[in-house]
């Protein structure tokens, strides 16, 4: 790097050296003087990188630190052009602001939907044991009812000791009816002998 | 988006709408247990617990498909009554067939021995006219202490073998619980 810069001075004094004597027109001279300036400027600004960097050395050439240079000033004044003159527009912020609330619907939404569904769910759960207080029975393994007063007939087979005393329920007497009043006795007609 | 999000909702309610209904039909493929009473007993997945109008009953289940429209109340059911014991249990269950035979809407079809899990029980199988219907009952006696537990299976006279196997899930599973 430093040979390359020192290689750069020797040939711009040359070349003043040239055009005091007359050797090379203006124009060639100062195109020439331009080229190596540039190589100059651009040494003095990858040396800087290294620098700052940490390194001595630079292992990569110096078109690479040039054109690294380079990109970098460009990005700066875009940035700084961005800044300057271009603004967000209202209507950019309403649309984001709009689409954070239809987010928050949607998040909203969902989860409604996640409990109405399993409300639903477990209501289709429960449905069946909702028929348990529906269903009526009325049989019974000792069924109670009158009977007539007489003795059984039924043997048993399972015991011996067959008891045929039962209970049943008496029926109402009945009220008895009131005599008729007699009826009294016409007199006898006496008869004209 | 609007739109969308409705969409979405309908179809996350469908779907778990859905799902509950897979897992009840999944359940139904087993037998529902009740316990309680000191009993335990499996029954019919698609049967119910009843309520029964009998005097003494610890429990009732039925098939809420064969509920009559016209009485109101199931005709496949099983209840289990529970009664002190009154003297023997043997002159018990006579005397309660004694009577019950005596009335001629009953008719008697067959009684023996049986065994439930370790117990001894006593059987009684019958028909039952009224009002021109046929029923059929299967009773099943069980002393236990001081107690006489009666498993009673009743269906039509023409639909008790198609029911056999639900009353036998009933009576096969039946436990006390210590």
């Amino acid at each position: 790097m430093i040979k390359k810069e020192n290689e750069l001075l020797r040939r711009l004094k040359e070349l003043e050296r040239d055009r005091q004597e007359g050797k090379i027109s203006e124009d060639k001279y100062r195109g020439l003087k331009r080229e190596y300036e540039r190589e100059l400027e651009a040494i003095k600004v990858a040396e800087k990188i290294k620098r700052m960097q940490g390194r001595s050395t630079s292992e990569k050439p110096l078109d690479h630190w040039i054109e690294k240079a380079r990109e970098e000033d460009e990005s700066r004044e875009k940035e700084e052009l961005v800044k300057k003159y271009v603004k967000e527009p209202a209507h950019m912020k309403k649309t984001e602001k709009s689409q954070k609330a239809l987010k928050i619907i949607g998040v909203v939404l969902l989860a409604l939907a996640f409990f109405i569904g399993s409300g639903f769910g477990f209501y289709l759960l429960n449905l069946g044991s909702k028929q348990t207080d529906n269903v009526l029975v009325n049989e019974s393994a000792f069924p109670t009812f009158t009977i007539n007063n007489t003795t059984s007939n039924y043997t048993p087979g399972i015991t011996s000791y067959y008891n045929t005393s039962k209970s049943y329920e008496p029926t109402t007497p009945t009220t008895p009816t009131t005599p008729t009043t007699p009826t009294t006795p016409t007199t006898p007609r006496n008869s004209s002998g | 988006m609007k739109k969308c999000l409705i969409l979405i909702l309908i179809i996350i309610m469908v779907m778990v709408g859905i799902a509950g209904c897979t897992f009840q039909s999944s359940r139904e493929a087993e037998n529902k247990r009740f316990t309680g009473n000191n009993i335990t007993f499996e029954y019919p997945a698609n049967w119910v617990i009843a309520k029964s109008q009998a005097n003494d009953t610890i429990v009732a289940v039925a098939d809420p498909k064969s509920v009559n429209p016209q009485t109101g109340y199931a005709q496949t059911l099983v209840v289990i009554q529970k009664r002190e014991l009154e003297g023997d249990f043997y002159y018990m269950y006579n005397q309660n067939y004694a009577t019950l035979f005596n009335n001629s809407s009953y008719q008697r079809i067959s009684e023996g021995n049986i065994t439930i899990g370790s117990l001894k029980a006593l059987e009684n199988t019958y028909l039952i006219t009224e009002d021109g219907v046929k029923k059929k009952h299967r009773a099943i006696w069980i002393q236990r202490g001081d107690e006489v537990y009666v498993i009673l299976c009743s269906a039509l006279d023409n639909e008790f073998e198609k029911e056999k196997i639900n009353f036998d899930i009933i009576i096969n599973s039946f436990r006390f619980i210590e």
